[in-house]
Parts: structure tokens; sequence; C-alpha cells
């Protein structure tokens, strides 16, 4: 099978992060079917995959200053908006793909707010969370939100609030 | 099947003490004892008034394959995601304000979330599906692993991905064994306490277990 690997490789792309997130996913699978001894194994993986995602990173180029790197982040969801999700959205239509369906609808909306909040940190110069604030992450689709306190579901998938996690 | 307890969701109004036969629901872990529940039994789930009890099946079938296409745009929204997160991750590293490393956390976590679901929905959703199978197979992870290390010892990445495979192929949870992982490089070390990390010296090591 081993269709999405090969694809990655073949295109010379950054195989790591992508180790690292297979392995993370079936650390996941692991602690839900209760085997929380699989699940270390392959946490220990996805950490290892993941420091050397970093520091091949680190080697590649040299590590973009915050703004340059905000702006390039800018540019790939924006590009991830205009391209991919729209053609992921009409493939999955077309196939009646509803799991996939169901990844770019929540991807898509995750981006839009991602890009949202990175315009507001600039155009606040850094002052985007208030003191009496916090800015939290929904672990299920990845919606970043920001406030005094938490929605009881998450705007975007509709988790419990128990799947918000803190970043303040 | 076994059964198993959503200690969000329990009330603490104590029916599956009531209906259970073995005593297996009655635990000071709060988590149903394995060793006791009768496979496929069920009785604690019917009775439960807060569907606090579910089955947790040894089993999974196996999932549809993915239609090329969608495998390309997935595969697309996984690349750039992913290059985000690493991004976010090595950017907060370097000089950030406590300001740009609370956004950059946010990027860093919200962006791993999105290329994690592109790769479970590519078919990396349950382990013993065999695309883990067929990665460790083909060698490639190995490779890649090794291609890191090449100076030292990279066995430890064998006898972790044989423990995985030898627990996937019986269905079941994994030995215990002593790892460890150096947080600097990410070298993995295995059966052995190491003081120091052999690839880059780093005593940054932690164990597993």
């Amino acid at each position: 099978m081993m269709q999405l690997m090969n694809r990655v490789l073949q295109d010379n792309e950054r195989p790591f992060p992508v180790l690292s997130l297979i392995c993370s996913n079936y650390q996941l699978a692991s602690e839900r079917m209760h085997r929380p001894n699989l699940g270390k194994l392959f946490s220990l993986l996805s950490r290892s995959f993941e420091i050397q995602a970093m520091n091949v990173s680190v080697e590649d180029e040299k590590r973009p200053v915050f703004n340059r790197f905000l702006e390039r982040m800018q540019e790939s969801i924006q590009d991830d908006l205009k391209n991919n999700y729209a053609a992921g959205e009409k493939a999955a239509h077309a196939v009646r793909n509803r799991g996939v369906l169901r990844s770019v609808t929540w991807g898509k909306k995750v981006a839009a707010i991602q890009n949202s909040v990175i315009k507001r940190y600039i155009k606040s110069e850094g002052s985007l969370v208030q003191h009496d604030q916090q800015m939290y992450v929904c672990q299920a689709c990845g919606f970043i939100g920001i406030g005094t306190e938490t929605p009881d579901v998450c705007p975007v998938c509709k988790a419990p609030a128990i799947k918000f996690i803190s970043l303040s | 099947m076994f059964a198993a307890r959503n200690g969000n969701l329990c009330t603490k109004d104590c029916l599956c003490l009531f209906i259970c036969p073995t005593g297996a629901t009655d635990t000071e872990n709060g988590q149903i004892d394995r060793e006791k529940c009768i496979d496929g039994c069920r009785l604690c789930v019917d009775a439960c008034p807060s569907h606090a009890i579910y089955l947790v099946n040894e089993r999974y079938p196996a999932r549809k394959l993915l239609e090329a296409e969608l495998s390309d745009i997935l595969k697309n929204l996984l690349t750039s995601a992913s290059d985000r997160w690493i991004g976010s991750l090595t950017t907060a590293k370097e000089n950030a304000s406590a300001d740009e490393k609370s956004l950059l956390g946010a990027l860093a976590r919200s962006n791993r979330i999105l290329a994690e679901d592109s790769i479970r929905e590519s078919g990396y959703m349950v382990p013993e599906h065999g695309q883990l199978e067929d990665l460790v197979e083909s060698g490639l992870l190995q490779k890649l692993y090794r291609s890191q290390f090449a100076q030292g010892d990279a066995g430890g990445i064998d006898v972790i991905l044989n423990s995985i495979l030898a627990a996937l192929a019986q269905h079941r949870d994994a030995e215990e064994m002593y790892a460890a992982l150096c947080v600097e490089c990410g070298y993995i070390s295995v059966n052995r306490e190491l003081e120091t990390c052999p690839h880059c010296g780093s005593s940054a090591m932690e164990s597993l277990f």
C-alpha cells in the first residue's frame, strides 16, 4: 500500500515530520484502544522523528526571523485556502468521500482562523492576548481561540471544552 | 471485547458494580479490571445510567482505500501544514519573546493537528491496518532513521519496531521495555541505561516506562 509515504518521498519532500505524525496518530489510536505500552513506543518514535525534523529544518536553511516567518505562514495558509482546500472539497464531493469532506471542511475553517489570528497579532503589535485572556487550541480540530473563558463546545468541530488546551 | 470507563462521564451511581458478575468494575484506579472482565458481556455498558462505559475491541476491520485524486490533495495539505508546524517550532526556539512564543505555540499545535488529520484520512489511522507493516518491511523508516545516526549504533529503532509489530500481530498491548530518547538529537537507546547520548553527547536522555 504505502501510497502516502511513497508520494512524500518520490516528490523529495520532507519525510521526518510525516513519520513523526504517522507515529503520533498511532500513539493516539493505541491509547484509545487501551494499549498504553504500544502508545509509549509510538510516542518515542514520534518524538524522535519530530526532533530530527527540527534539526534537519535548521540545517536546510537559516531560520527566518519571526516577522518574516509569519509572512511565509500567511502565504502558505492562503495558498491552501485558495487551491488545496477548494480542490479537496470539490473532489471529495465528486466521489462522495464524506470522511475527506469532513477533514477539509474543518481544515479550511481552522486555516482561515490561523490566518486571522496572525493578521490580528501583527495589527496589535504583539499585544493580541490581554492580561485576563488566554489563547487556546482545540486538540480535536486545531481551532485557535482567544478569550477570558472557553466556549462549552468547539465552534468548528463541536468537541467538548475538555479538548481545549491553554497556551498562556 | 472488554469494557472501559470514561471517567469524565461517570456519575458514580455504581450500577455497574451492582450488575457485574465478576467484580471487574470495582477497582481502586477507576478503570475496569480487564483480567476479570468477561469477553463481550456488556451488562455494565447497558446498566450505566450515564453512558460512561463502552466496549473496546481487540480487532479492527480494514479500511477502504482512498481514491488517488484525494490522496494527492491530502498530501499537499499535509505537506504545507507540517511545514508550518515544524517552522513554528524552530522559530519559537530562537530569540522569541513570550508573546511570540505563545502565538507560535498555538500555531504549531493547530498545524500539527491539521497535518495529523490529513494523515489519518490518508489511511494511517489504526496501527494494525497494514500500512505500518509495509513501511517497516520496505526498510524506509529504518533507513531514514539511520541516515541521521550513521556514526553510532542505530539498532534501537529495530528493537522498538519489532516490539510494535509483534504486539500488532497478536492484537494486544506491547511488552514493557527499557528505552530512552535523546531530546537533543532524537537518538533512541534500548535495553541499557545511558548517562549521555552516544550520538551527540547530550545528557538530556529521557527514559520510557
